[in-house]
């Protein structure tokens, strides 16, 4: 802009430079050569006057730089011009004729002219007047002598009135200037000084305040070129109608073909037409006029449209404002570079803009340019007169007016290049006139009329929207903290005009959310409109907080991350580093999650039956997503936090409630990759669990934290299944707990927390390896899952799963005979957890274990454990009889007869197992020698057999075994005696014995067992065989002759062959039942029997090969 | 012994099988043929290894090598007997007498065999009748009637005739 109003002032000096030369040329040329001819070139225009073109005296000396100062050369010309009137008077001297004297006394009038403007440079003491009196009398007694000679007169009269009438007005008598300039055009009406005679006329009378007679001289100047045809138009009918866009071609045409001179008249007659106009009040012809000025000015490039932008485009700062832009154009115009054309250009835009003020304003303005101007021709200068207008009207301090001014031309154009600058100025002089509602209104406006979107911004090329960017950014700025203040406080920001037309006060009668949604939407355009700016994220902070604020949490979220991370979630922003640096960034990522938390929670509640307070089916969609989605991105973002911000004080609580919600939510795996994330942040932020000291009960956030974290992991490593992670998952954290003063019997001073988490760590510990084991005992693998729960009992003792692991444990081992860890686990199993109804069972199963150890000791005791305390009847009775048989197999006679004689008095039923204790007790008397017990008892055994109502093979069997015993035991006592003298006597207690023997064994073959029925057979068969060989052998009674002894012997030969043959029949009797198939023992000893005593029969034997 | 019944052999050979029964020509000579054939050396072992081992009290272990001669297939009998005597000293009468039976029906007219089985008859198995029968056998395949064994059939018979009355 600078380098423009350089290049525009550089223009109009060079104009004016030549111009000034120009007239010092016909000066110099009068000066040297002082004759009429070039005196008559010389014109009115080259005097000075305030009102007319200002000549840059500077730029004019600068150009006759290095010539002699005027003083000077007025000196010298003095003296010439002194000896060229001495010359002229000598001259007139010697002449006598008429035409010659009156030319010599006209050549003198001008020199006298001449000297006196020589004189007025030099000197500064006599007054003009006294100056110019010598030359205007030569001129008047000229004018009078030429006036009485008809030959002379009319050219005398032009020639003599042009410079008399030059001589009043440089002596000050304006008057009689004017008198002779009136004489001059009313006597030469053709003249060719006409119309600078007549534009001088004009100036004489403006200045003297007789505007009306000087728009006359004025328009005679515009007549006259126009007369003769000097001009696009003829001025006499040239009105505002011929000022159109046709004109603008003709004026070209003209501006070629006239001198500059006379163009320069008549562009100032135009000129001064108009302020004439204007000064009697005619404002439309003075409008006529100075159109046709600004048109000629326009047509020639004078003024460009840089010209009418810089004028517009100027702001209307409060600060320009004050002192006022037209202010700043006269300060302009007074500046040495400024031109005297830009100077007469402001002027008319200057009187213009009066001109519509006294009118109707803009909509004069739009009713000159709709009369003259086709719609899509308008000149260019038309941003101009409004922008001037308003100008106008705000240095009045009509401050609506001004804006008026500005909406009109918006309204009128609203997509020209300087309409953001109009709708600027407009909103500058709101803030000036203090219009608080129609300046927010109208910033709102100028946003959304021109920024991002709007259909401006759409054509505007980028140069136009570089310059509207840093104003949308000034308002943007001011509406969204605006509306963010009534959205937080509506009660001071309240109107109760129900009628303002402010939106804001309507805004803070909205409800919260609407009020923060007006805010938010605000921010979103701030957004829209600036993707790069450094404070983006920021911005896109305060949208997020309004979209939290109006209940739009999904919103807010994205915001918010958005302001924390940048782009990262695929919005765009080009320049995310700048996003990144956002000051506040942590503080957006934390609330991005405070958003999901509220989606979250309203999706809970929206899938819980209020009726049934259960979950319903998953599908409800909370603000565009589901409950699971929500949870989803709810974790995404907060890892996202954590690894943005890891120094952030709240990174580690963020993971805490991640991981705790993945675990809520059943999403395992990644509650483990969480769940590390957050140790591995404690780590990095300095926290090892390892080096926490104990002394403190309590837990210090860090430390809950970790547990949070630890026990996750391992409750997610439960859930899937992998239950060997989840143990070593859970066994830091339990350890910790210890150290912390976690235990089953904690001491006082451990803060209930930690106690609960312990308890519940290490059943969970304990479960884990528990679960190992289950695992395990599903593959059948019972030696591995027996292995696990007995690592329970000694990883975790005192937890609560302890018991089962326990029991379960020694019940695998059982199974897999695997008895020193049985009875191990089992015994102290009973010892611990006396109480247990398992521990009832426990006695039955060591019996098992101690059985098949064969600790007989152990295996009795418990037996009769179980016989003491068993309440089945039948169980005491099973364990009685094997507490007998142990403690038999224990070598512990005593207390077996013992169990075995209660158990053959207390169970008569069943017969089988009364007998078999019966039977116990005969072997167990056999080995303690005690006949009479052990005799007592073969007895009960032949009792229990014959009392029995269902007998048994085995029960026969056992009463033929105790009658057999019985009867050898009464054939031993057979076998004892001796037959002796006196034989009757022996021989019959040895016969009562035998009676007895014999009946035992007759008893015994009644059983009907084969093995016990041959045995007592051939006893019987014994049994006589031994009386008759007793008889035989027997003592012989002393003092018997030899005939007396072999009598005697013959008659015991006839006692014992009785025996004998009785004998030989149960030996017979024993052979039979071999050859009916039964083939004992005692059947082969009855053959050799009958061997002996019938070897002739029964003596055979084979012949051997 | 073993001479003996060779010489036995022979004769019958010479007498033209005239004390044979009808029919049974074809089976007899070639059970003959059979008792030609010497015994294979390993069965010959075995039989070494049972009757030593009998002999030393290993009554389990006598049995198993009898067992294991008998199934490398039809012995003399000789053999036989000497495992009969075996299995009737175990009490397994029944056994012992197949394996007579057995011997008999490779020799049937081998004395020996006719002793033996007639004793297991009369004093194992009560069945005084065929006793008498094989009693008789024997003293008719041998070269001079056994005086003993004539004692034998006259009790027999005897007391069969005693049973038969009452």
């Amino acid at each position: 802009m600078t380098g423009w109003l350089v290049e525009s002032t550089k223009y109009w000096l060079n104009i004016l430079k030549i111009l000034a030369c120009l007239v010092l040329v016909v000066g110099c040329r009068s000066t040297s050569n002082p004759s009429v001819a070039s005196q008559s070139n010389w014109t009115l225009a080259d005097l000075p006057n305030e009102s007319s073109i200002v000549v840059d005296e500077s730029t004019i000396g600068n150009a006759d730089a290095g010539a002699k100062t005027d003083e000077e050369e007025s000196e010298i010309a003095l003296e010439e011009l002194a000896a060229v009137a001495e010359a002229y008077r000598s001259a007139m001297d010697l002449t006598v004729d008429a035409a010659t004297r009156t030319d010599i006394l006209q050549r003198l009038a001008h020199i006298d002219l001449q000297v006196a403007e020589e004189r007025q440079l030099i000197d500064a003491v006599t007054l003009p007047k006294d100056i110019y009196a010598s030359a205007i009398a030569s001129y008047v007694a000229l004018i009078a002598t030429t006036a009485s000679d008809e030959s002379l007169s009319d050219m005398a009269s032009l020639d003599m009135l042009y410079p008399l009438a030059k001589a009043y007005e440089l002596s000050g008598d304006i008057d009689n200037a004017l008198v002779t300039l009136t004489r001059l055009v009313d006597d030469h009406p053709t003249s060719e000084h006409y119309a600078e005679v007549q534009f001088r006329r004009g100036e004489i009378l403006f200045a003297s305040k007789r505007y009306r007679q000087s728009a006359d001289a004025y328009r005679a100047v515009i007549a006259h070129y126009g007369s003769r045809n000097v001009g696009s138009q003829d001025v006499n009918s040239m009105d505002v109608n011929s000022m159109g866009v046709n004109s603008v071609s003709e004026d070209s045409e003209i501006a070629n073909s006239m001198s500059k001179v006379k163009q320069t008249f008549l562009l100032n007659a135009w000129y001064m037409a108009g302020w004439s106009d204007f000064k009697i009040g005619n404002y439309e012809g003075g409008l006529s006029a100075f159109f046709w000025v600004l048109d000629d000015f326009n047509s020639n490039g004078s003024l460009s449209i840089k010209q009418g932008f810089e004028s517009i485009a100027g702001t209307v700062s409060n600060e320009s404002l004050a002192t006022g832009r037209l202010k700043d154009n006269a300060k302009g115009a007074k500046d040495a570079s400024i031109t005297s054309q830009q100077s007469m250009i402001d002027d008319t835009f200057r009187v213009v803009s009066l001109s519509f003020s006294y009118l109707e304003g803009a909509s004069s303005i739009e009713q000159v340019l709709a009369s003259n101007y086709q719609q899509q021709n308008l000149p260019t200068y038309t941003s101009r007169l409004y922008a001037d207008l308003a100008m106008l009207y705000l240095e009045k301090k009509r401050y609506q007016d001004s804006a008026d001014v500005y909406r009109r031309y918006v309204q009128q154009y609203p997509l020209d290049v300087y309409t953001p600058d109009f709708h600027r100025n407009m909103i500058d002089v709101y803030t000036q006139g203090g219009f608080p509602e129609q300046l927010r209104k109208e910033k709102e406006t100028y946003t959304l009329s021109y920024g991002a979107g709007s259909d401006y911004w759409q054509q505007a090329d980028a140069n136009q929207q570089t310059l509207i960017l840093p104003v949308l950014r000034l308002y943007l700025d001011e509406l969204t903290a605006f509306y963010h203040n009534i959205a937080q406080h509506p009660a001071k920001n309240g109107n109760s005009d129900e009628d303002s037309v402010d939106q804001s006060n309507n805004v803070a009668s909205y409800s919260k959310s609407e009020r923060y949604n007006v805010a938010g939407d605000w921010y979103q355009r701030w957004i829209d409109n600036f993707p790069n700016d450094p404070e983006l994220s920021k911005n896109w902070f305060l949208l997020a907080e309004t979209r939290f604020e109006a209940e739009a949490f999904a919103a807010a979220a994205q915001a918010y991350e958005i302001a924390a991370y940048g782009d990262l979630l695929g919005t765009s922003i080009t320049q995310e580093g700048e996003a990144v640096a956002f000051d506040k960034a942590n503080e957006a990522g934390y609330a991005a999650l405070l958003a999901y938390q509220k989606l979250i929670t309203q999706g809970e509640n929206a899938t819980v039956n209020v009726v049934t307070n259960t979950p319903q089916e998953n599908g409800v969609v909370i603000q565009g997503k589901t409950l699971e989605q929500w949870r989803s991105s709810y974790t995404e973002s907060a890892l996202l936090f954590a690894d943005t911000f890891p120094m952030d004080a709240r990174a580690a609580q963020v993971l805490a409630q991640t991981t705790e919600s993945l675990l809520q939510q059943q999403d395992y795996q990644q509650t483990i990759l969480v769940a590390n994330k957050l140790q591995d942040h404690l780590l990095v932020i300095g926290f090892d669990i390892d080096r926490v000291e104990a002394a403190t009960p309590r837990l210090t956030t860090e430390q809950q934290y970790w547990l949070t974290g630890a026990l996750s992991k391992a409750h997610a490593f439960r859930a899937l299944k992998e239950h060997q992670q989840a143990e070593f998952a859970y066994r830091d954290p339990l350890l910790f707990l210890q150290r912390k003063g976690g235990s089953r019997n904690p001491d006082v001073n451990v803060s209930a927390k930690i106690q609960q988490y312990y308890l519940a760590t290490l059943d969970n510990y304990a479960a884990s390896i528990y679960q190992q084991g289950e695992v395990l005992l599903d593959l059948d693998d019972k030696n591995g899952a027996a292995m696990f729960f007995a690592r329970v009992v000694e990883a975790a003792p005192t937890s609560t799963i302890r018991v089962t692991a326990q029991h379960d444990a020694a019940t695998l081992f059982l199974q897999l005979e695997q008895w020193p860890q049985a009875i191990a686990l089992m015994t102290d199993f009973e010892m611990r957890f006396p109480n247990h109804p398992e521990t009832v069972a426990v006695p039955a199963r060591l019996l098992l274990a101690y059985e098949a150890q064969q600790d007989w000791p152990n295996a009795a005791v418990r037996a009769m454990q179980i016989v003491e305390s068993d309440t089945d009847i039948l169980t005491r009775q099973q364990a009685l009889m094997s507490a007998a048989q142990f403690f038999y197999q224990a070598d512990d006679t005593n207390n077996a007869i013992e169990q075995y004689r209660r158990y053959a008095h207390e169970y008569p039923e069943p017969l089988a197992d009364r007998m078999e204790a019966q039977r116990w007790l005969t072997e167990l008397y056999l080995a303690q020698s005690n006949s009479v017990k052990r005799n007592f008892w073969l007895n009960e055994l032949m009792a229990s057999h014959d009392s029995a109502r269902q007998k048994t093979q085995r029960s026969h069997y056992l009463a033929a075994f105790a009658a057999a015993d019985l009867a050898d035991q009464s054939m031993l006592v057979y076998q004892k005696i001796r037959l002796g003298q006196p034989l009757k006597t022996s021989l019959k207690k040895k016969q009562n014995a035998m009676k007895v023997a014999l009946t035992r064994y007759e008893r015994t073959i009644d059983y009907g067992v084969d093995v016990f029925a041959t045995q007592a057979t051939h006893k019987m068969g014994d049994i006589y065989a031994e009386l008759a060989k007793d008889l035989l052998e027997s003592t012989r009674p002393n003092g018997l002759s030899e005939l007396e002894l072999e009598q005697y012997e013959f008659l015991l030969e006839e006692q014992a062959y009785p025996f004998e043959e009785s004998a030989i029949e149960f030996y017979l009797a024993n052979i039979e039942r071999g050859w009916g198939g039964l083939r004992t023992d005692w059947v082969a000893k009855s053959h050799k029997a009958l061997a002996d005593l019938l070897p002739g029969r029964f003596a055979k034997q084979e012949l051997r090969p | 012994m073993k001479y003996v019944i060779v010489i036995v052999i022979l004769m019958m050979l010479q007498s033209g099988c005239s004390m044979l029964p009808t029919g049974n020509s074809g089976s007899q000579a070639g059970n003959e043929q059979r008792l030609a054939v010497p015994e294979k050396s390993s069965v010959k072992a075995d039989l070494k290894r049972a009757l030593s081992a009998w002999q030393a009290g290993d009554i389990e272990q006598a049995n198993s090598y009898f067992e294991k001669m008998l199934e490398k297939g039809p012995r003399s009998s000789a053999t036989m007997n000497h495992y009969a005597i075996f299995l009737r000293e175990q009490w397994e009468i029944d056994r012992a007498k197949a394996v007579y039976l057995q011997a008999l029906n490779m020799a049937p007219r081998d004395p020996l065999t006719h002793y033996n089985v007639g004793i297991l008859y009369e004093l194992y198995l009560g069945d005084l009748k065929q006793a008498l029968k094989h009693f008789k056998a024997y003293n008719k395949n041998v070269m001079e009637p056994n005086p003993k064994v004539k004692g034998w059939i006259a009790d027999l018979t005897r007391r069969i005739e005693a049973e038969k009355n009452g």
